[in-house]
């Protein structure tokens, strides 16, 4: 067995790649949670009487924020898959 | 000078005691084969430098009592002092660490250097250890001949305290065989001169040896075997304390100003405790004699009695020494400059790449990337007053109206000048070390390192498309014709805006806010196509500016699209973090705009 097989062989015993893999999955979850939450802020924020450049402001954060809860969830099911 | 006449010197002494005495070759030998397990041993914790060593000694050295702590425990682990220091001069040199937490290390590996005393005296004079050495020196070979940097790493561990324990073997069996021709003992002097006499010489035998452990060990052995008196043991370790300052001193002086500073730390702490050990001897004794029995060490067990003292002068050193070390940091930063700082007040250089970082990969990457930041920093100023506005106005909250209207100056500046002092030296800087640093390198790291090069070579862009834009933003921000005005500080408006949200990106820790932020800046950036747009086709076809300045707009905008381009590329490799998948790219930004349209 080589050396480079041998530390593979102790980091899966260990389970060192999946430590990396969780680390990732918890900052995105934690990141999702947040921007879920920033959504429904904007959202209730748009059903309010505002300005039409602050609409335009906030209309702009919501498109923002939908695509980066799209990638972000589109991220996470692919590490949940890969597992 | 010195060391030129002492090699031969000590070299000719080596060879005429070989000559005469087989025991004192049996000694030599020992202390030899100590020392190359002491490199061995260095060599292989360097092996694990590449990152959780550097992770831990990061985390761990954030406030005072825990880098005492770390220097405790990490020159415990390692068993040494030297190489805690070089990693310490390393993350000093990186801006990674303050000299204050650096000096606490320092303190702290003068503690933890006492545990080889301990080891020694405890296992090593009592347990035939030269029995464990033998494999430890046959598994540690055959490691060392992998491939893997970790099995290799392994390998000099173990190679070393082979070569640790073999070594203390030899110089027991020397100076036991020595006992039966000649009596040491028979030279020791009692009293305050021989207090002074074998101080001396422990400073000698740790300047030749290079290693206050080796001195230490070897002075432990011989008072194992009554080959020297328990009185004089004192002395030299004492001696061994400061003789291991003139070894760190002759390390610095090729060193970078960090590695003086806290070599000089290192002399001074200890100075003051070998000085206090010799002015309060008898107490030390009084008190090491009490703690003996106490914890149950014989009267006559001096190998012990030795640890125990050399424990407790070190523990006092530190402790009378904690409360001077903010004075301690000013008086060394005020009588050691750095050279740099005396050249050319006007120049700026790198601040945080040091070569002694060049063989610690994780370290490197974290001084580049402050070099990075500095770079930036530089970079900020030039694109404020490039655009005519002053930075702390751009860095507050005042209106952006306001920001624009208050001018930073009213003829042009320098750029080239500006560039050729702030950030021509540093770019260059970090471009070389970048390329000595990578060699060191895994090619996950070597990734991210040309990101950062990526980082570095937009910054300087998006100075030269200032220079560009500079030329016309000051003649038409004092035009007559109001429109082509408005445009101009219409296009600084946006640059000011740009420049703020990527302090706040600095300074924001919730990676979803610089997400957003990000994202917000790239499609705010959208502005400046002044084709697509409508807006220039605004101004001609309504005669509002001229040809001249129609040109002048289009060439302008398009410098300022590639300034905000660049800057926000910086800023995604920079304060992004591990988010790159999350960001929004060409095509997400063209969908939020049509969207807008309709």
């Amino acid at each position: 067995m080589s050396a480079k097989k041998f530390i593979t062989k102790v980091t899966e015993f260990l389970g060192l790649e999946v430590m990396e893999t969780t680390k990732k999955k918890k900052t995105l979850k934690k990141i999702i949670k947040n921007l879920d939450n920033k959504k429904r802020q904007i959202k209730k924020s748009l059903n309010k009487k505002i300005s039409k450049k602050r609409k335009k402001l906030l209309e702009e954060e919501y498109e923002i924020v939908s695509i980066h809860l799209k990638k972000a969830r589109k991220l996470l099911h692919k590490l949940i898959s890969e597992k | 000078m010195l060391r030129r006449f002492l090699l031969p010197f000590i070299l000719l002494i080596l060879a005429y005691g070989f000559w005469v005495s087989s025991d004192f070759k049996e000694i030599s030998a020992g202390v030899a084969i100590f020392l190359f397990g002491m490199l061995s041993l260095e060599e292989g914790f360097k092996a694990f430098s590449g990152g959780g060593l550097e992770k831990i000694l990061r985390k761990s050295t954030d406030k005072l009592y825990k880098s005492i702590g770390f220097g405790v425990l990490a020159t415990t682990v390692m068993q040494s002092s030297s190489l805690v220091s070089v990693l310490t001069i390393s993350f000093l040199g990186a801006g990674l660490i303050g000299l204050a937490q650096g000096i606490g290390i320092v303190f702290g590996a003068n503690i933890g250097t006492t545990t080889g005393a301990w080891l020694v005296a405890g296992f090593g004079l009592k347990v035939n250890i030269a029995a464990y050495a033998m494999p430890m020196l046959v598994f540690g070979v055959i490691l060392i001949f992998q491939k893997s940097k970790s099995l290799k790493g392994f390998g000099y561990i173990l190679a070393g305290l082979g070569f640790l324990f073999l070594g203390i073997h030899y110089m027991k069996e020397g100076f036991e065989a020595f006992k039966s021709t000649i009596n040491l003992t028979a030279f020791s002097v009692t009293g305050l001169k021989g207090l002074f006499i074998f101080t001396g010489i422990g400073i000698f035998a740790t300047v030749v040896m290079q290693s206050s452990h080796a001195t230490l060990v070897l002075i432990i052995t011989a008072l194992s075997v009554g080959q020297i008196s328990y009185e004089n043991a004192l002395a030299l370790a004492i001696g061994a304390n400061v003789g291991t300052t003139i070894t760190a001193i002759i390390g610095a002086m090729s060193s970078n100003i960090e590695g003086k500073r806290l070599a000089g730390a290192h002399l001074i702490f200890n100075m003051v405790t070998g000085l206090i050990a010799i002015i309060f001897i008898y107490q030390i004794m009084f008190s090491v004699n009490y703690i003996s029995s106490y914890v149950g060490i014989a009267n006559d067990d001096y190998s012990l009695k030795l640890a125990v003292f050399h424990t407790i002068f070190n523990t006092i050193g530190v402790v009378v020494m904690i409360p001077f070390i903010p004075k301690l940091v000013i008086f060394l930063e005020s009588t050691l400059k750095s050279p740099k700082e005396d050249i050319d007040k006007d120049i700026d250089n790198a601040k945080f790449l040091n070569d002694s970082v060049l063989e610690l990969p994780s370290t490197a990457m974290a001084a580049i990337k402050r070099e990075t930041f500095h770079l930036y920093e530089n970079a900020f100023e030039i694109i404020a007053h490039g655009i005519n506005v002053k930075r702390r106005n751009i860095l507050s909250t005042m209106p952006l109206d306001e920001v624009v209207e208050e001018k930073f100056i009213n003829v042009k500046i320098d750029i080239d000048n500006f560039y050729n002092r702030k950030i021509k030296g540093i770019y260059g800087e970090i471009i070389d070390f970048s390329a000595r640093a990578q060699t060191n390198m895994t090619p996950e790291e070597i990734d991210q390192l040309f990101r950062l090069k990526l980082a570095n070579k937009a910054i300087v862009e998006a100075i030269k498309d200032t220079k560009h834009l500079q030329k016309n933003l000051v003649l038409y921000s004092n035009d007559k014709n109001g429109h082509i005005r408005e445009e101009y500080r219409n296009m600084r408006k946006d640059l000011v805006s740009l420049l703020r949200s990527i302090d706040i990106i600095s300074n924001t820790q919730e990676e979803e806010k610089v997400l957003v932020l990000l994202s917000k800046v790239k499609l705010h950036a959208q502005k400046y196509d002044f084709i697509s747009n409508g807006t220039l086709d605004n101004l001609i076809r309504n005669g509002l500016i001229t040809n001249k300045m129609a040109t002048s707009l289009m060439n302008d905008s398009s410098y300022a699209f590639d300034i905000s381009k660049k800057l926000i590329s910086m800023a995604e490799i920079l304060y992004n973090r591990e988010n790159n998948d999350l960001l929004i790219d060409d095509e997400d930004v063209h969908k939020i705009l049509n969207k807008k349209d309709e």
